[in-house]
C-alpha cells in the first residue's frame, strides 16, 4: 500500500454507526474525518482537501444527504470527489439507486450493511478494485 | 274514484225509492200518498246519501290523495284520521305503519353514516399503519446497522484477538442481528405488497433473462454449491419483473439455506400446454415432511432445520412469494420427501396478446368497481390495407399521450387497443382527443369504441362492438363521433 494514506470524510449523523464505521476504515488503513449533519459535510468537502472519497447518510440534520451530493457536485473543488450514499429510509434498493444516480452519487447500499458490502463499495469508488483486500 | 261510486249509489238509492212509491200509491189508488210517502223515501234517501258521503266517501277521497302524494314526493304523511269507524281505524293503521317505516328510515341512514365514518377511520388506520411500519423500519435498520458493524469488528479481531469462547459468542451475535435484519426487510416487503403500497405493474417481460440473471447474482453466496439453470427458448411472460426478482431471491436463498456442500441447485423453466410457463427451483437438501408441506405458505412458519445452525430465515419469505405469484394469476406449490430435495414451482402466464387484453380489461373492471362500473376500449386501426407504417408511428404517438391508468394493448402489428376507466363521456372526449391528435400527425387510421358494459360484458365481446363501431377517421366529425358512441 502507498505511503500516502487515502482520506475518507463520512457523513452521518447517527454517532453509533459514525463511530463503528470510522473503526472499520482506519483498521482498514484509510484516514477518516466525520461529520454529523449535511452542512457539516460540505464545509468540511471544501475545507479539509484532499478527500478521495464521501459517505454519506441520507437521513441527516440540516442538509438531506441528496442536497449534499446535489450541492458538492455543483462545485468545481467537490465535483469529481466520489460519494456513496447509505439509507435506511428507502424501502425498494431500485428507487434509491434511481435517485442516487439522478444526484450523481457513485455507489449506494442500504442499512443494514454487512462490512463486506461497505468495503466493495469503498474500495469500487477508490478504484482499488482487485487490488489485495488488505 | 270513491266520490263516483257514493254518487251512483245515492242515485240508485233514489231511484229504488221513487219506484217503491209509485207501487204502493198504484196498489192503493191514493196519489197523495204515494205523493206523501215519495217525499219521506226521497228526504230519507238524500238524508242517507249526505251521511253515506260524509263518513265514507271524503274520507276514501283524502286517503287517495294523501297516498299518490306520498308516491310523487317519495315522503310519509298522516292522513288525518276524523271518523270513528272503520276508515278511522284504517286511517290511524297506515299512520302508525307510515311512522314505524319513518322510523326505520331514520335508524338505516344513522346506520349508514355511521358505516361511512367507520370506513373513514378503518382508511386512516390503514394509513397509519403503514406508515408506522416504514417509521419503525428505519428505526430499526438504523441501530441494527451499528450493531453488525461492531460484531463484525469485534468477529474480524480489528478490536484484538478474541478467545475461542468469547468469538463464538460474538460469532452467534452476528448471526442473530443478520436474521433480524432479514426479518425486518421481510416483514416490510409483505406489508408493502398486501397494503398495496407496492402495486403490481406487470407488462410482458424476459424471464429467461431474469433467472439468468438470479443464478448469476447468487451463484457467490452458493459457494461450493452448484447453480445451474435449464430453460430453452421462452415466450415472453406476463409479470412484474421487480417482483418476480424478489420470488426467486427468496426461493434460491432458501434452497442455499438447505442444500448440501457441493450439492447442485436446479432451476428450470418450461412452457406448459395451457398458456403458462412453469418455473422451478430443486434443492437436493433433506426434504420437506408431508405434514410441514401443507403448512409451508404460512407467514412465520418453518418447517425444515436449515443446514447451517442459526441461517433460519424469517418465515415470511413464501408467504410473500405466493402473494406475488397468486396475483399473477399463478399458483406456487412445493414437492417434497423426506431425504428426497424439496422443488418449488411456480407458473406465470405468457404474455399472448389475448391474455394480455383479457387481463387489461379484467383490470379495468376491477378499477371501475370504485367509478360507475364502466370503461371504454378505443380501438385503432390503418385506414386501408396499404397504409404502410401508420399504425405502427400512430401506437408511438398515442403511447406518449395516453393518460396515466390508461392501458396500452397492441393486438397485432396493424391493431392496438387503448382500455381507459371512463364513462360515456369520458370515452368521448378521449376519443375526440386521440382523433384530432392523429389527425395532425396526418396519420391515416380509423378508430372504434365499446364502451363496457352497455356494448358487452366481455373483452371479446367489446372488441367485436368497438370493431362494428369503426369510425372513418377523415370523415369523422364531432357530430357523427357523438352518434356512433350513442
Amino acid at each position: 500500500m502507498s505511503v500516502v494514506r487515502k482520506r475518507i470524510l463520512i457523513g452521518e449523523d447517527d454517532q453509533h454507526i459514525l463511530k463503528m464505521t470510522t473503526l472499520r476504515l482506519e483498521h482498514e488503513g484509510y484516514d477518516v474525518i466525520t461529520a454529523a449533519d449535511g452542512e457539516e459535510v460540505v464545509r468540511r468537502a471544501g475545507a479539509d482537501l484532499p478527500i478521495h472519497l464521501i459517505l454519506l447518510d441520507i437521513k441527516m440534520p440540516k442538509l438531506n444527504g441528496y442536497d449534499v451530493c446535489r450541492t458538492l457536485k455543483g462545485r468545481a473543488a467537490t465535483a469529481e470527489i466520489p460519494i456513496v450514499v447509505f439509507s435506511a429510509s428507502e424501502n425498494q434498493l431500485q428507487h434509491l439507486a434511481d435517485r442516487c444516480v439522478e444526484v450523481g452519487a457513485t455507489g449506494w447500499l442500504r442499512k443494514p450493511f454487512r462490512t463486506q458490502e461497505l468495503m466493495q463499495k469503498v474500495r469500487q469508488a477508490l478504484g482499488e478494485e482487485g487490488e489485495s483486500d488488505g | 274514484m270513491a266520490q263516483l261510486r257514493g254518487r251512483s249509489l245515492g242515485l240508485t238509492a233514489l231511484a229504488w225509492t221513487s219506484l217503491a212509491c209509485f207501487a204502493v200509491g198504484a196498489v192503493l189508488s191514493r196519489p197523495w200518498v204515494v205523493v206523501a210517502v215519495m217525499g219521506a223515501g226521497w228526504s230519507a234517501a238524500l238524508l242517507s246519501l249526505l251521511l253515506l258521503r260524509r263518513s265514507v266517501t271524503v274520507p276514501l277521497h283524502r286517503i287517495a290523495e294523501s297516498i299518490t302524494a306520498m308516491r310523487r314526493s317519495g315522503r310519509l304523511v298522516k292522513l288525518p284520521v276524523t271518523q270513528a269507524n272503520e276508515l278511522g281505524v284504517v286511517a290511524e293503521g297506515f299512520n302508525q305503519l307510515a311512522g314505524q317505516v319513518e322510523e326505520q328510515k331514520q335508524r338505516l341512514r344513522s346506520h349508514i353514516i355511521e358505516l361511512q365514518r367507520v370506513n373513514l377511520e378503518l382508511d386512516r388506520l390503514a394509513n397509519l399503519k403503514d406508515d408506522f411500519l416504514t417509521t419503525i423500519n428505519h428505526q430499526l435498520r438504523t441501530p441494527l446497522t451499528a450493531i453488525i458493524e461492531g460484531v463484525e469488528l469485534l468477529q474480524d479481531g480489528a478490536m484484538g484477538m478474541l478467545a475461542t469462547d468469547q468469538l463464538q459468542l460474538v460469532q452467534a451475535m452476528d448471526r442473530n442481528a443478520i436474521r433480524l435484519a432479514s426479518l425486518i426487510e421481510d416483514v416490510l416487503d409483505l406489508s408493502l405488497l398486501k397494503s398495496g403500497r407496492r402495486p403490481l405493474q406487470p407488462a410482458p417481460g424476459d424471464l429467461g433473462a431474469l433467472l439468468r440473471q438470479a443464478q448469476a447474482a447468487w451463484q457467490a453466496a452458493a459457494q461450493s454449491r452448484k447453480l445451474a439453470v435449464n430453460c430453452g427458448e421462452l415466450p415472453q411472460v406476463y409479470m412484474d419483473a421487480e417482483a418476480i426478482r424478489d420470488v426467486m431471491d427468496h426461493l434460491l436463498r432458501n434452497a442455499l439455506r438447505h442444500a448440501p456442500d457441493h450439492s447442485d441447485v436446479e432451476i428450470a423453466a418450461s412452457c406448459t400446454n395451457d398458456g403458462l410457463v412453469e418455473v422451478s427451483v430443486r434443492d437436493h437438501g433433506p426434504g420437506i415432511a408431508a405434514e410441514g408441506l401443507a403448512r409451508l405458505f404460512q407467514p412465520f412458519v418453518h418447517v425444515q432445520a436449515p443446514e447451517a445452525p442459526g441461517s433460519q430465515g424469517s418465515g415470511l419469505g413464501l408467504a410473500f412469494c405466493r402473494q406475488v405469484i397468486e396475483r399473477h394469476r399463478g399458483t406456487i406449490r412445493a414437492e417434497s420427501a423426506e431425504g428426497a430435495g424439496t422443488t418449488f414451482t411456480f407458473t406465470l402466464p405468457v404474455a399472448s396478446t389475448r391474455f394480455v387484453f383479457q387481463e387489461a380489461c379484467r383490470l379495468a373492471r376491477e378499477e371501475a368497481e370504485y367509478e360507475d362500473g364502466q370503461f371504454g376500449l378505443v380501438l385503432v386501426l390503418p385506414a386501408s390495407a396499404n397504409a404502410g407504417n401508420a399504425i405502427a408511428q400512430a401506437g408511438e404517438l398515442l403511447r406518449h399521450n395516453t393518460h396515466r391508468g390508461d392501458q396500452f394493448v397492441w393486438l397485432d402489428s396493424q391493431s392496438l387497443v387503448i382500455v381507459a376507466v371512463t364513462g360515456q363521456p369520458g370515452l368521448e372526449m378521449m376519443v375526440e382527443r386521440l382523433r384530432r391528435l392523429l389527425e395532425s400527425a396526418h396519420l391515416e387510421v380509423r378508430l372504434g369504441v365499446a364502451l363496457f358494459p352497455r356494448d358487452g360484458g366481455d373483452a371479446d365481446h367489446l372488441l367485436g362492438a368497438a370493431r362494428a363501431h369503426l369510425i372513418e377517421q377523415r370523415d369523422t366529425t364531432h357530430g357523427t363521433m357523438r352518434q356512433v358512441i350513442e
